[in-house]
């Protein structure tokens, strides 16, 4: 999956994450993340994040991950919506997405 | 709905008030064209001491029970006015307002934030997303002598500008430091690429003009800044000042000297179009070799940096904002070019300019730069000014405005493409 603008997904509310992802003019994966949970869950997030990149074939992008303690299954949705918009697919296959 | 599941099963009545609190909110954006709406808006910001810019695009509230408990706008890349209810501070409204901002800003096709704020409030931000862009508290850190230096930076603490996403600003700067060292080393023009992996640039000038048109006023400027950066050595220590014998008058700015970067304002809030500004700039500086036009960008005098120029604020407001669009000169646009000096034109009309130039003495020698403050160019004793253009354009004076501008604005003016700004400039009566 290529990017070609900057997607947006989630919000700031309380167990939601606000996902931003955008192209990286250096070609590679960079996760910034905020979380109020860094401490106890932040390697965790960064696995869960790099995970599914790999699964959309994603290698090229900066990802914003604002964090306010969501759980994976909400982390994966809003990624992967951030993920579709960034890359201007309006129609999601759902049955392949996990 | 997650309380009424709670009430009946009897919960304890602090969990419920507690989990009602968080689902009894609504969001509504306001009409701002109407005035009952408007003012229903600028009472609440009032009681937290805030007003309504009058550039304000979009405004969203937080309601409960009818009643308004939080606010917050956006006005073109720019999140500002927001406020809360301090009875329901802890219930992560502001999460809430700048989430809804967010959203609303990216529907409209703008990713890159800016947010104004206090000091105090900082941390929240910063939580949120927002990285600093500068802080009247880095005046003191950056100062390599530190001695009498407080003065500045306690009287400016407590304002901030953040940005989201963070760290753009480092990523902005690489572009005008690339196209730098390009004409600095005199390097064919058309190769753009790594070049500002090279050597440090040399020492240079800088000058930030809105040029709402460009005129002979603003060409002298220009002129003096040339002719006293080519009159420097390019590198420091390689021809030490003064060695080279008398500099001739009229001596020609070659390209041995200092460049000078010349920031033409971007924000789209004068009355002659950015693309316009900014060509008649390039068109009226052609043939001064070591003048470099840039785009002032979102941080140079911008409606994030110093809205002031483009609102009225009062004395206290626009002079915080001034203080903070000239530290981030100092602190992030100036290392990186290696601006050594700054020179700007003195300012008779315009109380707002005059105190942006009275502040950029006091703050940029902090920095290590030089302020050169230059006498207006006179036409028939008075000072040439762009507000003098617009005015006589005004007054359809056209032989008088021919004596004031150079041939290539005299040309798009008088031209079919100017007539559209004409009418505009004859019907709108405002500061730019």
């Amino acid at each position: 999956m290529e990017l070609i603008r900057t997607g947006k997904a989630g919000t700031l509310e309380s167990s939601d994450v606000l996902i931003s992802v955008r192209t990286n003019p250096e070609n590679t994966v960079e996760i910034k993340l905020k979380s109020i949970v860094e401490k106890r869950f932040g390697t965790h997030i960064r696995e869960l994040v790099q995970h599914i990149l790999k699964e959309m074939q994603v290698s090229s992008a900066i990802v914003d991950v604002d964090d306010r303690s969501a759980l994976d299954c909400v982390i994966r949705a809003r990624l992967q919506t951030a993920l579709y918009r960034a890359a201007g697919i309006q129609k999601y296959p759902w049955e392949e997405l996990q | 709905m997650i309380f009424c599941f709670a009430l009946s099963l009897g919960a304890d009545r602090v969990t419920i008030e507690k989990t009602m609190s968080i689902y009894d909110f609504e969001f509504n954006s306001v009409q701002l064209d109407l005035f009952s709406e408007r003012r229903l808006v600028e009472n609440f910001l009032s009681t937290r001491q805030l007003k309504l810019d009058p550039d304000v695009e979009y405004t969203c509230v937080l309601k409960t029970g009818g009643k308004i408990v939080g606010t917050g706008s956006l006005a073109g890349n720019v999140l500002k006015c927001i406020a809360v209810d301090a009875a329901y501070q802890g219930e992560t409204l502001t999460n809430k307002i700048v989430t809804e901002l967010e959203l609303e800003a990216y529907h409209r096709g703008i990713e890159h934030l800016f947010l104004f704020t206090k000091s105090e409030n900082r941390t929240v931000f910063q939580s949120l997303g927002f990285g600093l862009v500068a802080s009247a508290g880095t005046l003191t850190a950056g100062t390599p002598a530190g001695g009498n230096t407080s003065a500045g930076a306690a009287e400016t603490a407590g304002v901030v500008l953040l940005e989201k996403p963070e760290g753009q600003i480092d990523l902005w700067l690489k572009e005008p430091a690339a196209s730098a060292s390009c004409r600095g080393e005199g390097a064919d023009l058309a190769t753009t690429g790594p070049a500002a992996d090279s050597a440090a640039p040399g020492p240079s000038t800088a000058l930030v003009m809105n040029c709402n048109p460009f005129t002979l006023g603003h060409r002298y400027l220009v002129e003096q800044a040339a002719l006293r950066a080519a009159r420097q050595p390019s590198r420091q220590g390689e021809v030490p000042g003064g060695l080279r014998g008398d500099p001739t008058p009229g001596e020609t700015p070659g390209e041995e000297g200092h460049v000078v970067h010349l920031f033409v304002v971007s924000a789209e809030r004068s009355l002659f179009p950015e693309d316009v500004r900014f060509r008649l700039v390039q068109q009226g500086t052609e043939d001064l070799k070591n003048v470099i036009v840039h785009h002032g960008g979102p941080y140079i005098i911008s409606g994030a940096t110093f809205p002031s120029y483009f609102l009225r604020d009062s004395k206290e407001v626009t002079t915080a904002h001034a203080r903070l669009d000239l530290q981030i000169f100092g602190e992030k646009i100036a290392p990186a070019l290696n601006i050594r000096r700054r020179m700007v034109g003195e300012e008779p009309y315009c109380p707002v300019t005059a105190a942006y130039n009275r502040e950029m003495q006091h703050i940029l020698p902090h920095y290590g730069i030089e302020v050169e403050e230059i006498p207006r160019l006179l036409h028939g004793g008075a000072a040439i000014s762009a507000s003098k253009v617009r005015e006589l354009i005004r007054e359809e004076k056209w032989e008088e405005i021919e004596h004031l501008v150079p041939a290539s604005t005299w040309n798009y003016l008088t031209s079919a493409e100017a007539t559209a700004v004409i009418e505009r400039i004859r019907r709108e009566k405002r500061r730019h």
